[in-house]
Order: C-alpha cells, then sequence, then structure tokens
C-alpha cells in the first residue's frame, strides 16, 4: 500500500535544490522563493498517508481520554460501552 | 526578463505540488481539525464551568451541560478512531482494486454520526452561552460538512 502523498518528501527534495541554486546566484529571488516555499509547505507538509491516519487517531485518543477523565470525575461510570450516569444520592436534589 | 520568467516558472511549479493530497488523506487532515475543534469545545466547557456568571451566581457552564459535551466528545473521539480505521480500509480496498462502496457508505455514516453529536452540543449549550463553543461548533459542523462533500 505505496500510496503516499505524491508531493512528498522527494518533492520537497527537488524544491530545496531549486531554492539552492536559485539563492546562489540571485540572492533577491532566492528570498521571494523562500517565501513561496512556506506557502507550499504550509498547503503540503510533506506527511504521508499513513501520518494522515495516525494524526487523526492520536487526535481521537486524546479527545477520548480527556472527555471520559470529565465523565469518571462526575461519577460517570462505563457499563457496556455506554455511559451511566451516577446515582443521585437519596434525599439529594438530583 | 529572464530572472521574472524563472520566478513565475517556480510559482508554478510551486503552486501546482500545493493541492495534491490524496482523497483519503485530505478526508483525515480535515476530520482532525474538527476532532481538534471538538477538543477546544470540551476545554472551552470545563474553563465556563469554573468561572460564575455573576448574574446569576452559578457556574456559565452547568454540570449537566458540561457531562453533555463531555459525552458529546467521547462519541466524537471514537467517531474519530473509527474513521481512521475505516479510511485505512479504504485504501487497502482501494490498492486492491475491490470496491470501496461499502466503505465510502460507512465513512459518510460516520461522518452523519458526528454532525449528530455536534447537534448534541449545540441543543446542551444555546447560541449565546459562550461565544467560543458556538464558534468551535460552527467550525467542526463546517468541517463535516467538507468531508461529506469530498469525493472517495
Amino acid at each position: 500500500m505505496a500510496d503516499t502523498n505524491s508531493a512528498g518528501p522527494n518533492s520537497l527534495v527537488v524544491l530545496n535544490s531549486a531554492i539552492a541554486l536559485v539563492s546562489t546566484v540571485m540572492p533577491e529571488v532566492g528570498a521571494l522563493v523562500m517565501g513561496l516555499k512556506m506557502i507550499w509547505q504550509k498547503q503540503n507538509p510533506g506527511k504521508t498517508d499513513a501520518e494522515y491516519m495516525a494524526a487523526l487517531m492520536a487526535a481521537s485518543d486524546q479527545l477520548v481520554s480527556d472527555a471520559d477523565a470529565q465523565l469518571i470525575a462526575d461519577g460517570f461510570t462505563r457499563v457496556d460501552g455506554k455511559w451511566v450516569p451516577p446515582t443521585p444520592a437519596p434525599g439529594g436534589q438530583g | 526578463m529572464k530572472t521574472l520568467a524563472l520566478v513565475f516558472a517556480l510559482a508554478f511549479v510551486i503552486s501546482g505540488c500545493g493541492a495534491q493530497l490524496t482523497p483519503a488523506a485530505a478526508v483525515a487532515d480535515t476530520a482532525t481539525k474538527a476532532i481538534q475543534s471538538a477538543s477546544v469545545i470540551l476545554k472551552t466547557a470545563q474553563t465556563a464551568h469554573a468561572q460564575t456568571n455573576p448574574m446569576t451566581g452559578k457556574p456559565v457552564v452547568s454540570t449537566v451541560q458540561l457531562d453533555q459535551i463531555a459525552l458529546a466528545a467521547d462519541k466524537l473521539g471514537r467517531i474519530g478512531s473509527l474513521l481512521s480505521k475505516t479510511i485505512t480500509d479504504y485504501q487497502a480496498a482501494r490498492a486492491a482494486g475491490a470496491s470501496t462502496v461499502t466503505i465510502v457508505a460507512a465513512i459518510q455514516a460516520l461522518v452523519g454520526d458526528a454532525m449528530s453529536a455536534l447537534n448534541e452540543i449545540g441543543k446542551s449549550v444555546p447560541n449565546g452561552t459562550v461565544a467560543a463553543i458556538d464558534q468551535a461548533v460552527a467550525s467542526a459542523f463546517s468541517l463535516y460538512a467538507q468531508i461529506r462533500a469530498a469525493a472517495l
């Protein structure tokens, strides 16, 4: 499954070589191209598809962890995959 | 003149490289942003819960509201994990030349579930209670709408 981002690390190597070449000959143009490279990198950080999946998994796991910590702190318990609210204390205001 | 031509040529190459995420990566990236918006919603609600509304003397976000947000956030996080696995299945099926119709339908169903969970947050914390939550919910909705419209 080599379905990687087509504008990945190899594209970046080519781009860096081009920038180095231009910067040596014409520093002003090099600066301009550096700016364009920053925009390119912002749009396309050169991650593989697997890294995008891993980022989604990590963000999701973090959200579940934070949400579960809040629910447990408020007395919820997880039973058979479902959250059960705490039972109100007798005589409490619920 | 040669310089200008070179700059334009480079700019053309760079702009051409910019939008080449695969559809699966684009969906995963957008979903990650939506999940991060949900994290912002949860943290904002926790902060608002610790603050007292001077008009009522009660927390800006009540414990009941915070719990509802935490339940929806938990649901969103689990949907995100499932989405990551399902997109990976989609890529594997695509690479193997198998049909992706069922998997795409599953991804769209998960996105629908995520939007329902966001609706629950909208219902539990009425608009105007905490502006940052309103914004984050709107942002997450917009991101999920993008995923729903994405061509996989």
